[in-house]
């Protein structure tokens, strides 16, 4: 219930060309609702599911668990699609990228254009770049809500029919390529030690050309300026997505660690942007898997009660941060 | 290289290209067994319950059923031993080959493609025969020749990497038993479709036999060897554009999960892509293949006039297609299909920085405010911009490791259920192995049986092992949480 909420809020924020390329969550959701609690064939398919083949063979809950399984079998489809193009258009955009610094970097050599040409260009870069790096994250936030709101979907299944599709069915979605982020990693990565390479030598130049002393107040002043409203608009979108998948992912967190306030803290520890990777022993994420699990089970008792406790903590936190 | 190229051209409006056309397909046989075994070693690692796969393969069933029914033999020749069905496959093979070469050089020319393309997409629109015929008709052919036909494919060596890719599937499937009948029918209508779409292409191709090839000029002209894998794929092209069978194809394919480089749905990595960029490159690069064209030879006026006409004619050539690219990776599996869509994005990405490059009304105008106002403006707005840049990218950092995190966690999970489902299978093992010891006594048994349901419910609803676990988080986090309140209080 709570991820249902957490998932339509993100999709109203998110890149707007992005939204219904995310799993139907809701529509799974009611098709589940509207499925008779034991398990007979479905009398009509719903809106967007092909008619049940094949039933002369077995009984009705193999043909029932057959005809979900191609339901979300076609979502699957629509989410590889879907994340395969982005990445595959984001290694070409890295790599023109990377072309166009070296074009500007020679460019500087041949003293061909003027100082502030030359960091005007660089800035115009350094913006690719950091939306490039943006919209990647986003699409790593597509894979794990995704693959989130699957496995929630095939719970619910199981639990409405009685049925024993989540296990098999959450092996195959992980070997997914839309869950397969490694390629995608590897590219954040690139494109990070890419703007830290470049980008402190730039800044240095910039300060060290002019009296950095002035700058400095100038500094603190663009410190405070909210980076949505001084920056053009494409980044300002990235921008304001990254803000509500961060929330969203905070939101899972927050649901799967109810009961175990070691993640909870590490939560905050992360927020200030300190050690954040650094606090996750696998001891503790290990007792998180196994919490979200137990909590997954019985959520719904369990839900009202922990989200209590939730606020009390983050009361206590909140508290101690002051 | 001008008179290279001409050469070229001269060459190739005479009669040799059948020649040139016949030494291509020899190697592919090696393609097909390699796409074969790829198959089958996904297969393997992609443990699922047979109801997964074969409901799959249903809805291909269903979709490919209703397309090529207006193929000549395809009524009458079901119920035809299978005999005459390879024979019919045999037939086509001829035709195969020669078209889908005619196609790749036909590639360039969108106006010759759109046509067969369009045929093709009409296809689905025709009446459908009655279902019941089918399924009477299929008995007829054995599993042994679906293997038989299978094998033929494989041996005629321009047989189409998907294709038989397709019927493999359904080879294993029909060992299964259970559609067997069904899946033989639509693999050979498949078939069928396939020397239709080629009766289509060697039509279009007499029409349009005078306008003159470049892409064969081109490649004539860069000397390079053909892969095999070119006019395969390129029919696979002309196939995909018409028919939904194709689409159903690509997606279950992908969803097969292992990166294998015969699935249409291809995964550019970033080795890919550079590869891809310098055979790119090596293209359409240099501009000084035209230049020096122009330098090295010595020609009178009218002769330049000439020149110049050929240079922009070669201009034109010089923009790497598909098929050229391709040729120059020479990586394994990958298709002209691939390939096409793929550049098609690489121009576009090339395009947007250079047309933001060009327009800039942004920083123009800013340019004209720093003008005015000074250098010192102007610092300061890109100083402004940077730090809101920097702050960005310390935004997208941490969501970055939130999601490393949360990733980490779904693997754990997705580890534990897979633990959990060894334990019940180990159950069910043990459960069959009592029963059976037990049947005798009847009573008992069902006793047994019960204890088994609780025993199970109780292992899938909360693993005991978990539960203490997290009881005792419960417990120290509870006395943190008092630590805290007192600390704040």
């Amino acid at each position: 219930m709570k991820f249902g909420k957490d998932f339509r809020n993100h999709l109203e924020e998110t890149l707007p060309a992005w939204r219904d390329k995310y799993l139907a969550y809701k529509s799974l959701k009611k098709l589940i609702k509207n499925l008779p609690p034991d398990g007979d064939p479905p009398p009509v398919a719903p809106a967007a599911a092909i008619v049940p083949v094949g039933d002369g063979d077995g009984d009705g809950d193999v043909a029932l668990g057959d005809w979900f399984a191609r339901i979300l079998d076609m979502e699957l489809h629509k989410l590889n699609d879907f994340y395969i193009e982005r990445e595959e258009w984001y290694v070409i955009r890295l790599q023109v990228l990377k072309e166009r610094i070296e074009r500007v970097k020679a460019k500087k050599n041949g003293a061909f254009t003027s100082k502030s040409e030359f960091t005007e260009e660089m800035l115009e870069i350094r913006k690719a770049f950091v939306i490039i790096h943006g919209e990647m994250i986003l699409l790593q936030t597509y894979s794990s809500l995704n693959f989130a709101g699957l496995v929630k979907i095939l719970k619910k299944y199981d639990k409405r029919t009685g049925g024993l599709l989540s296990l098999p069915f959450t092996q195959r979605a992980r070997h997914q390529p839309f869950f397969t982020t490694e390629p995608l990693t590897r590219l954040v990565r690139e494109c990070e030690a890419n703007l830290e390479v470049l980008f402190p030598i730039e800044a240095e130049v910039l300060e060290s050309s002019s009296s950095s002393a002035k700058l400095r107040p100038q500094n603190d002043d663009a410190a405070s300026h909210d980076p949505a409203s001084s920056v053009d608009v494409e980044t300002s979108d990235v921008y304001r997505s990254t803000l509500a998948a961060m929330k969203t992912i905070q939101g899972l967190r927050k649901a799967s660690s109810t009961y175990n306030p070691l993640s909870l803290a590490r939560f905050f520890h992360g927020e200030d942007g300190e050690a954040c990777s650094g606090a996750i022993t696998s001891e503790s994420s290990l007792l998180d898997s196994f919490s979200q699990i137990q909590d997954a089970e019985n959520d719904d008792d369990k839900e009202v009660q922990s989200r209590e406790q939730n606020s009390a903590q983050n009361d206590a936190d909140g508290r101690r941060d002051e | 290289m001008s008179t290279q190229s001409v050469i070229a051209v001269k060459q190739f409006s005479g009669p040799d290209k059948m020649a040139h056309i016949c030494a291509v397909p020899q190697p592919s046989a090696h393609n097909l067994s390699n796409a074969n075994s790829d198959r089958s070693g996904s297969r393997n690692n992609t443990p699922l319950p047979c109801a997964i796969q074969s409901s799959n393969l249903k809805t291909e069933l269903i979709n490919s059923s209703g397309l090529p029914k207006i193929l000549p033999f395809s009524t009458d020749s079901n119920t035809e031993s299978s005999l005459s069905c390879i024979s019919q496959a045999d037939l086509s093979d001829p035709v195969l080959s020669s078209s889908s070469t005619f196609c790749t050089s036909l590639y360039t020319s969108s106006l010759k493609n759109s046509d067969p393309c369009r045929k093709t997409s009409d296809l689905p629109f025709l009446p459908h025969p009655p279902k019941c015929e089918q399924q009477q008709s299929s008995p007829g052919l054995s599993s042994s020749s679906l293997l038989l036909f299978d094998a033929d494919l494989r041996n005629s060596s321009h047989g189409n990497d998907e294709h038989t890719d397709f019927i493999k599937d359904f080879l294993n499937l029909s060992s299964d038993g259970s559609f067997h009948g069904e899946n033989s029918v639509i693999a050979y209508n498949e078939q069928m479709e396939f020397q239709f779409l080629s009766e289509q292409l060697g039509i279009a191709i007499t029409n349009n036999e005078e306008s003159p090839r470049l892409d064969d000029i081109y490649d004539s002209a860069l000397q390079l060897p053909s892969l095999p894998m070119s006019y395969c794929s390129d029919q696979e092209d002309l196939h995909d554009a018409g028919s939904p069978v194709k689409v159903q194809l690509s997606s279950s394919r992908s969803s097969s999960g292992t990166p294998s480089c015969n699935k249409p749905r291809l995964r550019w990595t970033q080795e890919l892509h550079e590869r891809f960029v310098e055979a790119v490159n090596k293209l359409e690069g240099p501009e000084s293949r035209v230049i020096t064209l122009v330098h090295s030879e010595e020609f009178d006026h009218e002769k330049i006039n000439i020149t110049v006409l050929l240079m922009f004619y070669l201009i034109h050539l010089v923009e790497a297609t598909p098929k050229s690219v391709l040729k120059i990776m020479k990586v394994e599996g990958l298709t002209i299909y691939h390939i096409k869509s793929h550049l098609q994005k690489y121009r576009l990405a090339k395009y947007l920085p250079e047309t933001k490059e060009d327009k800039k009304p942004y920083s123009e105008e800013k340019k004209a405010k720093s003008v005015a106002n000074g250098d010192y403006h102007a610092k300061k707005k890109r100083a402004q911009m940077a730090e809101a840049l920097r702050m960005q990218m310390e935004v997208q950092k941490q969501l970055h490791e939130q999601l490393e995190v949360q990733r980490q966690l779904q693997l754990r999970i997705e580890e534990h259920a897979r633990y959990l489902q060894k334990i019940l299978e180990n159950q069910q093992k043990t459960r069959e192995s009592i029963s059976s010891m037990t049947s005798t006594t009847e009573g008992e048994s069902s006793e047994f049986a019960q204890i088994e349901k609780t025993e199970y419910k109780a292992e899938t609803s909360s693993p005991p092992l978990s539960k203490c676990i997290t009881s005792t988080t419960d417990a120290e986090c509870n006395s943190q949480v008092d630590n805290k309140k007192t600390a704040s209080g």
